[in-house]
């Protein structure tokens, strides 16, 4: 296997020498190229997986996406692609794709008309309005989760919305908002360019942001100086490359942190002047909550007493050595840091603490605001930043970095969207553990949402917990699931009405990546059969609710709510027929930039992003007219608002000084730890060759080919003490549920005695139904990633 | 084991060159192309391909080494500026 697939890139690789050779002796530019395919009409999109945003260039002919090429005029990628980019126009031709609306009859779903299913669905929510929730996710893109919010909160009154991205970065937002007062990265992909130490806290970028991870490792290929630390519970891909690992036990990543912080200011090697001028120290108030108490600097120090190098070395299973070498790295002011994390840091149950407390060991360090030395959360899916984040499908949220709790962020929310002053709810919503266990709970017991309507995402198989939180509702014949998707998948499977969906390019779009860059495509081939945009089913039922004469679908002119012009007159693109008579996408944008102002995410007119390959906000328009965007937040160097003079301006500080939080945060237990009924450590994740629940990427046989099935990897100890070798079937067991998977032993990962690693990709082994739905307090994100599990020989 | 695409910068005496570097076990020598000179190395790690592309930069008759792209068995490649690669998908 291994000879053929060497034999395979070594011819791979002279074909790209020998191009570049040639085109280095004709003189040709190797960016003025395209494939030449006969009849191929070319035009950009970003990539619809990850958070990276790289973006594509997408060959259509007679209909069809023939050609994905990467796009070197992107910035992301400069042309590259990784292994499920290359593959990504093969999402749209799976061989079952759904095509039609299903009504479910007993065990079986009937056909229906769209009008049937726009009809169904707007019985149940006129039948219990405040039962009724909206599902999302980060790949919404942002007119999408735009138009759902003001459906939900402008139109419904409801702020029972929450997106799939709660279970993924809900805890990089919290640490964001409790340390700057604002959410998301101030530094961007070009600190991987220039950084001198890059840290990968609890994430493995070598499998989940392949493009990303090669930017830093290609500068290693060309002789530059650039070392990488891999901060893991399990030697990944990632550890492979990188000049050190430090393998940690799950959850003493905040000790970690503690340890580092202490020795730096018992040291004296904390960036004092740098400290003095931008930070404030915080510590837990009692009862925690997500604003603290300030603490004075001696306070903080003394929080730190616990964690001396013994300790924490004792803890983590990292040696005083590496936790010296790692205070050493911070302690240098000439080194440049970039640290990033993902999932690993987020999905915690002191996520919201393990985020300040990196962004702590950056300032303390003075590591922030210059080229190179910051602290970058990444995102699993296109838009979670864009769409999740920035519009604020979340159940507390107002788009623009609005809170429903707010009286003037609601106020100002209902004028923009012309509705009566009153008509959002200052309550909010369920956010997604509670409204799955309240669908899953019978009425009877208070269990208060009766229907829940799911667009993009596989709550069936991503949700934790799922024998708690999923299954009991499909038992129930009050509760009603919807599901908009493009496949069958888990979660259809047990839906009630099934909508087909258009995916990616058969629709127009926006998404926002990691960097705070906003993408926008336009639609290149038809979805197939009766598939339509998700925005539209949404204005539809709107539409449908407002012709039965229900008043939160008018504004205060009684207009409907979505009312979308072209030239000066109204458009019905509730009909499906007239839907792309209008840019539905660039209306809605338009309406939702005014909203981005507020806390300084200023967003350009739609035009500016068909001319280019994302831009980062704010994006500011300049004296000569032109838009210019941000690459590096909070410093005076780069980022327009802040003030002349002062280099570095936290100007939404949480205390309104100027200053960043840099908190005091113990480290605690989890809630589940291995014991003796339950001995191992479960850790859950993903794998380069599948996108989450592997409903697209399972779908092309190349991906599919190159990883089947999921597998629980083992320790070679563990697994000569509990005799099992590779391939044999291994039984889990949590207090939560079964199930069975063949062992890979030093495979593609290998974690340390005691631990084992499952993905969650395949739909024929739901590893959720193992996991534990314990979350972070503030942020509300489950830890997928630890809990106590039994492993034995099946 | 990490495969690279290079490209050498050479001087007039290339036709002599490719024969020397032929002899390489590590290397794949390409068709030259006007003071150009494909190859494909296959090494250990990345750090005995960096030092392969030290070593051939030293050699007589080479101007400048670069380095094309590369790929390893974890299935991570780069071509940082190269649109060459497209997948034909229907």
């Amino acid at each position: 296997m291994i000879p053929e697939r060497r034999k395979f890139l070594q011819g791979a690789a002279m074909s790209a020498a020998t191009l570049a050779a040639s085109r280095l002796a004709t003189g040709e530019s190797e960016k003025a190229h395209l494939p030449t395919l006969p009849g191929v009409k070319w035009d950009k999109a970003p990539c619809r997986f990850c958070g990276t945003g790289c973006h594509v260039m997408v060959g259509t002919k007679g209909g069809k996406i023939v050609s994905i090429a990467g796009d070197a005029k992107a910035p992301v990628n400069q042309g590259l692609l990784c292994m499920k980019g290359y593959h990504v126009g093969l999402v749209l031709y799976g061989k079952d794709r759904l095509k039609k609306p299903l009504l479910r009859k007993g065990n079986e779903f009937q056909e229906i008309s769209w009008e049937r299913a726009i009809s169904v669905i707007a019985d149940r929510i006129l039948a219990d309005p405040k039962g009724f929730a909206l599902y999302g996710s980060g790949q919404w893109t942002i007119p999408e989760g735009y138009a759902a919010q003001k459906f939900m909160k402008g139109g419904l009154s409801s702020n029972h919305i929450d997106p799939n991205a709660r279970l993924c970065m809900a805890s990089a937002v919290t640490g964001f908002l409790a340390t700057y007062g604002v959410d998301e990265p101030a530094g961007c992909y070009e600190d991987l360019d220039v950084a001198d130490v890059v840290i990968a806290w609890g994430n493995n970028p070598a499998e989940m942001h392949p493009v990303l991870f090669s930017r830093v490792i290609d500068r290693r290929a060309r002789g530059e100086k650039v070392e990488f630390i891999d901060l893991t519970t399990r030697r990944t891909r990632t550890s492979g490359h990188s000049d050190r690992t430090m393998i940690f036990a799950p959850q003493s990543d905040l000790a970690i942190v503690n340890c580092l912080m202490k020795l730096l200011v018992d040291e004296g090697k904390y960036d004092k002047k740098f400290v003095e001028a931008h930070c404030a120290f915080k510590g837990e108030s009692n009862p925690r909550d997500l604003h603290g108490r300030k603490i004075t600097f001696e306070e903080f120090k003394k929080g730190l007493s616990r964690y001396t190098l013994e300790y924490t070395a004792k803890l983590s299973g990292v040696s005083v050595a590496d936790l010296r070498y790692l205070a050493a790295l911070f302690a240098d002011p000439k080194k440049r840091i970039t640290s990033l994390w993902c999932m690993g840091m987020n999905q915690h149950t002191e996520g919201t603490a393990i985020n300040t407390q990196v962004h702590g060991l950056h300032l303390l360090s003075g590591h922030f605001g210059k080229p190179g030395d910051a602290p970058t959360s990444l995102t699993g899916q296109p838009s979670a930043c864009g769409t999740a984040r920035e519009v604020g499908t979340m159940a507390h949220a107002l788009p623009g970095g609005r809170l429903v709790a707010n009286s003037l962020h609601r106020k100002q929310s209902e004028a923009f969207w012309n509705v009566p002053e009153g008509r959002i709810n200052p309550n909010p919503g369920y956010h997604t553990v509670k409204m799955w266990e309240q669908f899953s709970t019978p009425k009877e017991k208070g269990g208060d949402i009766s229907t829940i309507w799911v667009q993009v995402t596989n709550p069936g198989q991503s949700l934790p917990n799922t024998n708690k939180l999923f299954y009991p509702s499909r038992k129930d014949p009050d509760k009603f699931l919807i599901v908009s998707d493009v496949y069958p998948t888990e979660t259809t499977r047990y839906a009630d009405l099934i909508l087909p969906s258009a995916l990616w390019v058969e629709k127009n779009g926006m998404f926002g990546n990691s960097e705070r860059r906003t993408h926008q495509w336009f639609k290149q081939v038809e979805p197939p059969g009766e598939a339509r945009d998700d925005c539209w089913q949404l204005i539809a039922v709107a539409r449908e609710l407002y012709e039965r004469g229900f008043q939160g679908m008018k504004d205060k002119d009684a207009n409907f709510l979505f009312r979308i012009e072209e030239g000066g007159k109204e458009v019905p693109v509730y009909k499906w027929q007239h839907y792309y008579d209008a840019n539905v996408d660039r209306a809605l944008f338009e309406e939702y930039r005014k909203f981005t102002t507020l806390k300084h995410k200023d967003l350009a007119p739609y035009e500016e992003y068909e001319k280019a390959r994302g831009l980062r906000w704010p994006v500011v328009q300049q004296k000569n007219g032109s838009w210019r965007e941000t690459r590096f937040r909070f410093s005076e160097f780069d980022d327009p608002y802040v003030k002349k003079g002062k280099g570095i301006d936290f100007y939404h500080s949480p205390t309104e000084d100027g200053r960043a939080q840099i908190w005091l945060r113990d480290y605690i237990d989890p809630p589940e730890m291995p014991d003796e009924k339950f001995p191992f450590w479960l850790c859950t994740g993903r794998v380069i060759e599948h996108w989450h629940t592997g409903t697209m990427t399972m779908r092309i046989p190349q991906l599919r080919q190159a990883m089947p099935n999921a597998y629980v990897e083992l320790n070679r100890e563990d697994a000569q003490a509990l005799g099992v070798r590779n391939g044999d079937t291994v039984l889990l067991e949590t207090r939560r549920g079964k199930l069975k998977l063949p062992a890979w032993i030093d495979g593609r990962g290998d974690p340390p005695r005691g631990s084992v690693f499952v993905p969650f990709f395949d739909e024929r082994l739901l590893i959720n139904q193992l996991t534990l739905e314990a979350h972070c307090p503030f942020s509300k994100e489950p830890d997928y990633k630890k809990c106590a599990v039994k492993v034995s020989r099946a | 084991m990490i495969v690279s695409a290079l490209v050498l910068t050479c001087t007039d005496s290339i036709h002599r060159l490719a024969e020397e570097l032929a002899e390489d076990l590590r290397l794949e020598v390409g068709e030259a192309q006007r003071g150009f000179l494909p190859l494909v190395a296959t090494t250990a790690s990345l750090k005995s391909s960096r030092l392969l592309c030290e070593e051939l930069r030293t050699r007589t008759g080479v101007l400048d080494v670069q380095l094309v792209s590369w790929s390893d068995d974890d299935l991570i490649s780069s071509t940082p500026s190269d649109q060459s690669r497209t997948k034909e998908l229907q």
